[in-house]
């Protein structure tokens, strides 16, 4: 029953399965090289068309028993083709399980059927039997029952073990260049029907940057694939690309994860009421054959194998601007116009493109003219990872502003890569892009002060200095210094001995001064005795006659003139000839004027006497003192 | 009578009556070439040699300080800026290098800016060289003692008040060159500051090996020493925290 609907799902999809009629019929027939007594093997007949009465070869007549089939099989593959369609394949294939008798090389000889009408002869088969230790797992499950669907792809298996269910990671390659993409799949084989899985623990990724290729919520790729005799339901359950950081041998830690995983528990005494009456070796197993078997949930957790990687260095001559990237790029410039106003912005842009690892391409430099305003590049990184790998873009792109008018080019940037299919190092470079900056208009843009301070480009030390200073004993200054105090001093003493001495000659100097003016006093006295007598007495006519004597002989004296020659204006230009101050030539004349008048004027008082007296005591003093 | 003859001489030395001085310039001048030709650890070694000879001056600490900064030691270009500033504080050139190795050092110090008046007062000091300043206070007192001497000496009552008056003023200002003196005296020859030798040096929280590692200090950090004990130095960060680092880790200004 369960079989007819299988074939009803086959004629259900046929429509849609492009036919292939065209195409040549083929009848593929695959075994194992080399298998081992005891274990048993399948031999597949594979079609590309619909199968038809198949002659299948006398197994027995050559040295195989033949436990299982012929098993029916049909696959279908839908594949996404590179103009986005969707493409169905399908293949049908008939398989038989065996087991062999003897050691020895033994042929299968062509099977035949008929393929669309089409009688097609398969390819004989040459399989050689060794003596196996057949190890009891190897079993097939031969208690299946024939008529399974699940005996159509695989023996069902009652347990889970490492050979119905295991991890492997399959590499791109194990020998790669430092830098080079590597693709690393994880297969999960199983026989048994595995609905959930989960990744408990990711390998470490020392050494290696790894990018994950599997899109989030994207579904396994699966397949079936036939291992050791064993047929396999794969499912790609991870893809990652990795590139390798150090060099050596490297080794990629095994990944684990946890199936779930439905297998088929037969005997199931306590859950199956028929078993207690049927308990019977026949009966037991007809129930089991029949269906009544319950499926269990099993967790188990697997580990993929770990598998060493040889990372070679890459060559010696990189040049100065490659800073590891690796795979194969191309690289283009532009920039959004080339022409504009000064203070505008413009964008410069730098695209990388194509295979390998992208996130490793650094900021390329680019020397800009300094009148540009450069700010920091946005760097866009768009990775597209598929089953071939990681591809994509990284682009740079950089905002200038030109802060004044002129032309302008950015020139060519250089870029170098090593390229993995060349295997060389490869230099890209961007074209050279001219820029015609106009005037901007007054107050545009972010400045619009068309004066610029001098910019500051690079911060370093000044030069040094080439003057040598006068040299000083290492911590020692004059300050506090013997040298110092000494001086100090010294000023204070010889000022002080200056002063005192300055002092001293000015007082001497006085003594001198009074003396001789005590000595002109004595001397003017005594020529004025007489007079001062004829005051004392009130004499009036007596004493201006008297001081007038007196006054000519002491002038006659002095000036050494002859009384008969003496007159006023010869005493006066006595005087002058001897330096004599103004105001003492000017006292002399009013002196002696006064003294001639009073002698014969009438109303002479004793008052005036007495001050005339004095005058002329002070004159002969200041005279005295002056003439020396 | 030979001691004070002795010691007159070593006083006059201050006046450069030195007959080495000339060979010293002329190992300045082969230091500068060297310099000029880049071969910096000869320039090195010739400006050490002066020091080594016991003579400096600002421009031989500058010029060391340079050679060291281009030689990546960092730690000893700021150590010879700083001594070349102590010998000529307004030396713009040196501060300015000085900022710059301080930039390429690890340690970031956030010195705790002084009051405005300190600063104001420091900046004054430091306006004039140590021997700047002696040679203020020795003018400053010969002048009073000028004008002392006019005041006394005059009989001209005005011109005598004038004297008294100026002479108050002259000693007013040889008075504050002395303080000055002496303030750049104590800066000058500050023993308290230094510089970090080492690329990096742990500071304990005792003067011992198996102290707590209280921080980390690297190369060119100035650092303020508070205290010695057994070769081992209680340093000041400008923050206020406090450590033990052995002696042999910096190098006193």
């Amino acid at each position: 029953m369960k079989r007819y609907c299988f074939y009803l799902f086959i004629l259900l999809f046929l429509p849609l399965v492009p036919l292939k009629a065209q195409d040549a019929p083929i009848l593929q027939a695959s075994a194992p090289k080399v298998v081992s007594t005891g274990s048993s093997f399948q031999v597949v007949y594979t079609a590309n068309g619909e199968i038809q009465g198949l002659q299948a070869p006398a197994f027995g007549s050559v040295g195989f028993n033949l436990i299982m089939g012929p098993n029916y099989n049909t696959e279908f593959y839908m594949s996404m083709n590179a103009n986005g369609q969707l493409q169905q394949s399908r293949s049908i294939s008939v398989s038989f399980f065996l087991v062999p008798t003897a050691e020895g090389v033994f042929t299968i000889p062509a099977a035949s059927c008929k393929i669309n009408g089409q009688t097609v002869k398969s390819n004989p088969l040459t399989i050689k039997v060794e003596k196996g230790k057949a190890p009891a797992s190897q079993m097939p499950q031969t208690t299946q029952a024939p008529n399974s669907p699940r005996s159509a792809e695989a023996p069902a298996p009652t347990e889970l073990n490492d050979q119905t269910i295991f991890l492997r990671v399959v590499p791109s390659k194990t020998k790669a260049l430092k830098g080079e993409q590597i693709i690393l799949t994880y297969k999960l084989y199983t026989q048994v029907q595995v609905p959930r899985y989960q990744v408990t623990k990711l390998p470490s990724n020392k050494g290696f940057w790894l990018e994950e290729l599997d899109k989030a919520g994207g579904k396994a790729k699966q397949y079936e694939e036939t291992l050791n005799g064993r047929r396999y339901t794969v499912g790609e359950v991870r893809h990652v690309a990795i590139f390798p950081q150090e060099t050596g041998v490297l080794k990629i830690d095994p990944l684990e994860m946890d199936v779930l995983a439905n297998i088929e528990v037969r005997g199931q005494r306590g859950s199956n009421p028929f078993s207690d009456f049927f308990d019977d070796p026949f009966f037991d197993d007809f129930f089991n054959n029949s269906g009544f078997r319950s499926m269990q949930t099993v967790k188990k957790t697997l580990r993929s194998n770990s598998i060493l990687i040889q990372v070679d260095p890459l060559p010696e001559n990189a040049g100065t601007n490659f800073t590891g990237a690796v795979g194969t790029f191309s690289l283009k410039s532009s920039v959004d116009k080339d022409k504009l106003k000064a203070n505008e912005a413009i964008t410069y842009k730098m695209v990388f493109s194509g295979r390998g690892n992208l996130m490793h391409i650094d900021v390329p430099a680019v020397h800009f003219s300094p009148e540009f305003e450069v700010f920091e590049p946005k760097t866009t990184l768009n990775l597209q990872p598929s089953d071939g790998g990681i591809s994509g873009t990284k682009t740079f792109e950089w905002v200038l502003i030109p802060k004044s008018k002129g032309n302008y080019t950015i020139p060519a940037a250089q870029y170098s890569y090593f390229d993995i299919n060349q295997k060389k190092y490869v230099n890209l470079s961007t074209q050279e892009h001219t820029i015609v900056v106009e005037k901007g208009l007054p107050g545009s843009g972010y400045s619009s002060n068309n004066k610029q301070k001098v910019e500051v480009l690079n911060k370093d030390i000044d030069y040094i200095k080439s003057h040598a200073e006068r040299w000083t004993p290492t911590r020692k200054t004059f300050f506090l210094s013997f040298g110092f105090w000494l001086t100090a001093i010294l000023i204070c003493l010889f000022s002080a001995v200056a002063i005192f001495v300055l002092w001293k000659l000015r007082e001497s100097s006085k003594d001198v001064l009074s003396m001789r003016l005590k000595k002109a006093a004595k001397m003017a006295k005594k020529r004025l005795r007489k007079a001062e007598k004829f005051l004392q007495e009130q004499n009036i006519d007596a004493f201006y006659e008297e001081t007038s004597q007196a006054l000519w002989g002491y002038f006659s004296d002095k000036l050494r003139i002859e009384k008969s020659k003496l007159s006023i204006e010869e005493i006066q230009e006595n005087l002058l000839k001897n330096s004599i101050s103004e105001n003492t030539l000017r006292q002399t004349t009013e002196m002696l004027n006064t003294c001639e008048y009073a002698r014969f004027a009438p109303g002479k008082t004793t008052q005036g006497m007495n001050d005339f007296y004095k005058t002329c005591i002070e004159t002969i003093v200041n005279i005295e003192n002056e003439l020396k | 009578m030979k001691k004070i003859f002795l010691i007159l001489l070593y006083s006059f030395s201050f006046f450069g009556l030195h007959a080495n001085r000339n060979d010293l310039t002329i190992i300045f001048e082969k230091g500068n070439k060297a310099y000029e030709k880049e071969a910096y650890t000869q320039a090195i070694f010739l400006y050490e040699s002066i020091l080594q000879k016991g003579y400096e001056n600002a421009a031989l600490h500058y010029n060391l300080g340079n050679a060291y900064f281009r030689s990546n030691n960092y730690g000893k270009a700021i150590l010879n800026y700083e001594r070349s500033l102590r010998l000529n504080p307004s030396d713009k050139t040196a501060q300015m290098n000085l900022q710059i190795v301080n930039a390429k050092t690890t340690d970031k110090m956030e010195e705790i800016p002084p009051f405005l008046v300190n600063k104001w007062w420091l900046s004054f000091i430091k306006a004039f060289s140590l021997n700047t300043w002696a040679l203020i206070s020795l003018g400053s007192l010969l002048i009073f003692c000028l004008v002392l001497g006019y005041f006394l000496l005059s009989q001209n009552y005005t011109k005598k008040r004038m004297a008294f008056y100026t002479s108050l003023c002259i000693a007013f200002l040889f008075i504050f060159s002395i303080v000055c003196s002496g303030k750049a005296y104590s800066i000058r020859f500050a023993d308290n500051q230094a510089i970090v030798m080492d690329a990096f040096v742990q500071a304990k929280s005792s003067p011992a090996e198996n102290g707590t590692d209280k921080f980390v200090l690297h190369e060119g950090s100035k650092i303020i020493i508070e205290e010695n004990l057994n070769n081992w130095a209680k340093i000041k960060l400008p923050d206020g925290n406090i450590g033990w680092i052995p002696e042999s880790s910096f190098e006193i200004i």
